[in-house]
Parts: C-alpha cells; structure tokens; sequence
C-alpha cells in the first residue's frame, strides 16, 4: 500500500511542479527540444540510409528548387502541394537544408501560443458568463464579476491555458512530424487562427467584423493548402448566428439570409481562395488545379491503411468487380456527412462549444475517410487540447481506457498488416476486420466524448462569488 | 651477352605467361544474386566476382536488372542510398508507387561497379498488389536473372576475349534516360566523340549465375467473392455508428445548446 502511495504523491508533486512553471520556460523547453531533434535528423540522415526526414519533404524541397529555377514546383513528380509550401521552403536551398523544419517547429510553437491564448480567453469569458447566470438566479445580474477570485486554483485560466499548451508542446507525435518537415503544423496553424479570431471577434466589440473578415482570409487559406477544413466551414457559419437553428426551415433561413458576421466570414473565406487559386493558375495553370485539387479527389490508393473502405476499394479495384453504382458511392459516404452536418448543428451554433466542434468534425473526417494514415491523426490531435478542458465530466480512469482503446486499436491492426508487408500472409480480410474494429473504436470514443462534452466545467466558490 | 639458352627461355616463360592471361580472361564473372523469402519490401543481393586481368583494370560494368510490372523501387530511397554511397545505378526518375501491377509496366535497374574480385551490391525492391481474383489466392512474381555488361577503356578492349562476349558482333549504348542498353547502331548523324564511343562501348558478357534459390516470390491476392459481403458490411456498420452516435448524444447536445441559448438571451438583456 505504503509503496504504491509513495510513486503517485511524487508524480503529482511532479505534475504540479511542471505546471508551475512559466509558459515562456515551456515553449523555451520545447524549442530547445525541436532544435534537438532536427540537429539529431540531421546526424541520422547522414548516416542511415532508413532516414528520419519526411519523403514529402524531400519532394516540397525539390519543388522549391524548380521555383528558384524559374520553373513549376509541379515539375517534381508526386508534387501535389500548394505552391506556398515550396516558397516556404526555398530558405532550403539558398540557406540550410533544415531551415524549412525549422519554419514548421516554429509554427509548432506557435500553435501552442495559440491554444495558450485560446483556451484562457474561453475559460474566463465563459466563466464571466457563468456568472453573470448565477447571479440572475439570485436577481442580481447587474454585476458582472470581472475577477476570476470566485474560481478555484485548478479551474484556473492560467493553468488550464498552460496544461492545455503543454499536452501540445510535449506530444512526442507532434514533435517528430514538425521536425521530420511534415507541413501539417503549418495547416494546422491557421486552422487553429481561424477558430481563435471567431472567438476574439465574440469578446471585442470593437473591429469585430473585421476579426471575422480575417478569419475568413485564415480559413480560405487552409482550404486551399488543405482541402479538408473545408468541411469545417458549416460550424463556422453556424457559430455566427445570433439564433439557435431548431428546424430545418431554421436553418434553410440561416443559409439564405446570412446576418452581417456571417457574411464577412463567407466574403473572406472566398476571397482568400479565390485569390490564391487564381494567383497560382495564372503562374502554374492547369497542372495546378489538377495536382493540389482534383488528383485527391481521382486518387485510388488501395494499398493497406487504417480506413473502414480499405478492404472494399481492394477487392473493387478488380477488373471483374467493375465501377459502383452512384447510389452505392452515396450509401458509403452519405454517413460522414450526416454526422459532419449533426456535428455542425449541435455543437457548431454557439463559439463556446466551437473548438470541440473542430476537433469533433477533425474526427469524423478521419474516421469515415477512404483512406486513414497515421499522419490524418494530427488533422484532428492539433485540436484537441482546445478542448481538454470540457472533458472533466470524465474520470482519469476513463480517459486512460480510452486513449489505451485507441492505441490498443492501433496495434491489432498492425498485427496483420505487418504479416502481409513483411511476411506476405493473406491477411487482406484480417486487415479488413482490424479496420472495422478500429473504426468502432473510433465510433465509441466519439460517443463517450460527446456524452461526457461540458463547457462549464469549473467550480466556483458561491460564498467567495456572492 | 644473353645466350641463345636463356632467350629461348625467356620466349618460353613469355609465351606460358600470356597463355595463363588468356586462361584468366577465359573465366566468367561469378553473379550470385539471392532475395530474401518473404515480405513485400526485400533486397536483391548480388556478389559479383571477377578474375585477374579483369579485376582491377580500368574497367566499368552494369548490372541490368529487369524488374516485371509486379516490382517497384522506390526513386527516393535509392536516392537517399547513391547520396550515402551505398549505391551506384541509373534507373528511371519516376515510378509510380501507387500504381498496382495490372496498369504497371515492367522496367530496369542498372548497377555500375568497377570489376573486382568481390563486390556485393544490393537493390532493395518492392512487390506491388496484385488485383484481386476469384480463382487464386496468390500470384506467383519471377524476377530474371540481371544481364552483365562490361566497358573497358578502348585500348584495353582486347582485354575481354570474344568468348566472354555473348554477342561479340554487337556493342551497346548506355541509354541513361530509360536506364537500359541499346544496341549500337552507327548513325550518320551523331559525330564520333570520345564521349559517344565510351558510351557505346558496352559488351554484353557471358556471366556464371548462382542462385541459392529462384528469384520469385509468392504475393497474396485478395479473393474478389467477398467483394458482396464487404460492402452491404461496410454500408450497414457506416451507418449504423452514425445513427446510434447522433441518438446517444442527441439529448446532451440539446440540454448544451438550451443553456447556451439562456447565457445568450442574458447576455442581451444585460448589454
């Protein structure tokens, strides 16, 4: 008893410890960490001939070289990227090899700042509202307590801001890809921006529209680096309403006649892609929107991965087989959408509720898609510490069974797929169950996480409050 | 004075010498070429011996190893090994790895070695998928034994004895852009440059191949039967996780947005 005790006191004395210091000596920590390992990349890249940089770097790197030649980067084979990514990396060239990681562990850093920034605005905004609701219960909503005295420490803006940059900053995952000069924190930045201006525009009365106006310009600009936040863009729509949509004639209404908020969202969402899409047609043409857009969209990749779809696109790539009907294709896909839209409408109407929004939509978007690697998981991974703070009504008992489902998942998956890549066993059908199992999971996790979703989930001491 | 003894011996020990060169050259190089048993990502080994004169001399040979429609390699990873010097070959610039082996088409790998008297040069490779069927549950890949090419500087040509040749009347060209030889066909157009003779000095050699085992491997093939099953399964589950996710959380989310909408219609009154 005595010694089981013992290791748990210290770990928490740890955990408070680590928590205690400053976020500036975090993010210090954490790019001395990166800087770390991108001089290790770079030692093992020179040494081994399994190498520790991402191949999509290598290819982006190639791109910018044709740039700096006056040529297309779509003149590389397998460039399939906006053109922005090779610009971004011609410091690569012309400087260091390294220096597009090092672009990519900044923006690392900087989404941390941004989560940092995000989640303690939220805290004490919906705490303030939290408030102001007590005291209406107690008929004294005339005054809003501006200071965070009623809140216990743990509840905390700061810590909760700080923990939640933490669990961004200190995931091994997301450390190796940005230093393996993986774009993906660079998405996944503006992503996080676009969610982080709506929020602001809901506590700044002043140049609110602009806010807005801006997060569009974010949000065209991660559709056009990555096609998939695109279906983010209901939620964003929706968490500008200033009325709860119940019915379908509700939401016809909000779709056809948008209020002002939600027009400068949609005007700078399409001016941004627009903008962006002409540009680089003008430059690259045809090839351009054929490689960054259509080809995801004609892609047939039937080569074994996490997804649900993995075993039905293999045996349907026989010639015998032949195409799907379209009612087939829409029975298959029909289910993503109705949850992205039931997502949307449930907890994509109030900016309070938007972040876990994202990360849920991030979720089903990898869950449900044809094709899963382990690299769509930092789609929805970047989100979630905007939301670790509404998962409370779960125990730690609970959350640790299901992060260990989702590895445990993982790793019955990889049994079979490692006996046919390594050992040729026909294990396709064997892949197929492991991916329904780990497409349930998914589903199961989902669900919990819904069920246990709060965005009050703080204590306030009603003697201090009131 | 050297007598007329000694210069008949010093004749006789000449003429056992060239006779022995002749012997030397007269053996063929020795391929031992092994892949290993499974996997869909395995290493072609090649031990390429050569004997004296050969070895050592100012010399270049290629390896060509022809790949089916069934095998891929990978253009990075062989980048990554030539920037390590761990591999010294031409091969095409873009494979596409995606492709599965009914839409691909068979291409060739060429290693280049100095002759010695060991060398071991290794290509790792890739299988592709094959389509799947209804009547087989693997596809059987065979990949041919590489073919020996050998350039040696055209003073040195005689150095390689006619016998070793396989084709003595032919030369080939080094066709670098689609990594393979063509035979030398004298144009009027292209000029004589010591470039162009050096790249169409290539002989075709006579090679003494040991395979401790056939190079094929066995790939498995998914059966097209299940084809059916899989998708009635796969509608059924999409749809089912779907609509127990949205009546699991239905309410929750309802009770959620109903407060909300209450902080909102506060909000408004206090402002």
């Amino acid at each position: 008893m005595i010694r089981t005790k013992v290791p748990s006191t210290r770990w928490q004395r740890f955990g408070r410890q680590i928590l205690q210091i400053s976020f500036r000596t975090h993010l210090l920590i954490s790019a001395v960490f990166r800087l770390v390992l991108i001089c290790y990349g770079q030692i093992h890249d020179s040494r081994s001939a399994v190498p520790y940089t991402d191949i999509d770097y290598k290819v982006v790197t190639d791109g910018a070289r044709q740039v700096l030649a006056g040529e297309t980067p779509f003149a590389r084979h397998t460039y399939r990227y906006s053109p922005i990514m090779a610009y971004l990396q011609t410091l690569n060239i012309l400087v260091h090899p390294a220096c597009g990681k090092l672009i990519y562990a900044t923006f690392d850093l900087l989404i941390a700042t941004l989560i940092y920034h995000l989640v303690h605005m939220e805290i004490k905004s919906q705490y303030q509202k939290t408030v102001q609701h007590l005291l209406s219960k107690f008929n004294r909503p005339q005054e809003p307590d501006q200071s965070l005295d009623a809140l216990d420490e743990r509840s905390h803006p700061d810590n909760i801001a700080r923990a939640s940059a933490c669990c961004w900053l200190y995931n091994p995952l997301t450390a190796i890809i940005s230093t393996r000069g993986s774009g993906d924190c660079f998405s996944s930045f503006f992503v996080i921006l676009t969610i982080y201006l709506l929020i602001r525009s809901d506590h700044k009365s002043s140049h609110k529209h602009w806010l807005i106006f801006t997060a569009g310009l974010a949000h065209g600009l991660v559709i056009h680096l990555r096609l998939y936040p695109l279906l983010f863009s209901l939620a964003y729509y929706l968490s500008l309403s200033s009325r709860l949509t119940r019915t379908p004639l509700d939401f016809l209404g909000q779709i056809l006649r948008p209020n002002k908020q939600q027009f400068c969202l949609v005007l700078g969402t399409l001016l941004s892609l627009v903008a962006f899409t002409w540009t680089f047609y003008s430059l690259y043409g045809w090839q351009y929107i054929y490689e960054a857009y259509l080809y995801h969209f004609v892609r047939k990749d039937s080569r074994h991965n996490f997804s649900l779809q993995f075993l039905l696109q293999y045996l349907g790539s026989a010639a015998t087989v032949g195409e799907p009907a379209l009612l087939t294709k829409l029975l298959v896909v029909a289910p993503q959408f109705c949850l992205i839209l039931y997502l949307s409408l449930s907890f994509g109407q109030f900016r309070q509720t938007l972040p876990f929004c994202i990360f849920t939509v991030a979720f089903v978007i990898v869950t449900y898609n044809s094709v899963v690697t382990s690299q769509y998981f930092i789609w929805y991974l970047a989100i979630l510490p905007l939301c670790l703070n509404n998962f409370k009504l779960l125990s730690w008992s609970r959350s640790i069974f299901l992060l260990v489902l989702w590895l445990l998942a993982q790793a019955l998956w990889l049994l079979p797929a490692y006996l046919l890549e390594f050992k040729t066993w026909n294990s396709f059908n064997w892949i197929g169950l492991q991916g329904a199992v780990f497409f349930v999971t998914n589903g199961y996790i989902l669900e919990q996480l819904l069920s246990h979703y709060g965005f009050t989930q703080f204590k306030i001491s009603y003697r201090k409050l009131l | 004075m050297i007598s007329k003894r000694n210069w008949k011996s010093a004749i006789c020990v000449l003429t056992l010498l060239a006779s022995a060169a002749r012997s030397y050259i007269l053996q063929q190089p020795v391929v031992h070429v092994e892949m290993e048993k499974a996997g869909m990502h395995r290493t072609l080994t090649y031990k390429v011996q050569f004997d004296y004169p050969l070895a050592g001399k100012d010399c270049d040979y290629m390896l060509l190893q022809p790949l089916p429609a069934g095998v891929y390699i990978s253009t990075d990873e062989l980048d990554d090994l030539q920037r390590l010097k761990r591999l010294s070959a031409v091969y095409p610039k873009f494979v596409n790895i995606e492709e599965a082996t009914e839409r691909a088409q068979p291409f060739s790998v060429l290693l280049r070695g100095v002759p010695k008297l060991m060398e071991v040069v290794t290509l790792p490779i890739h299988f592709r998928y094959h389509a799947p069927s209804d009547k087989r549950s693997t596809s059987v890949v065979a990949i041919a034994t590489p073919e020996l090419y050998l350039n040696c500087p055209i003073a040195d040509n005689e150095l390689v004895d006619n016998e070793l040749v396989a084709r003595p009347d032919k030369l080939y060209c080094l066709n670098a852009h689609n990594s393979r030889f063509d035979e030398n066909i004298v144009s009027d157009r292209e000029p004589t440059t010591i470039h162009n003779l050096e790249r169409c000095n290539w002989k075709q050699i006579h090679v003494d191949y040991q395979l401790r085992a056939p190079l094929r491997a066995e790939i498995p093939v998914g059966n097209t039967n299940a084809y059916a099953p899989i998708l009635y399964g796969t509608i059924i589950l999409t749809w089912t996780m779907a609509i127990w996710t949205m009546l699991r959380t239905l309410s929750s989310s309802r009770r959620i947005n109903q407060r909300l909408n209450e902080q909102r219609q506060l909000q408004r009154k206090v402002k």
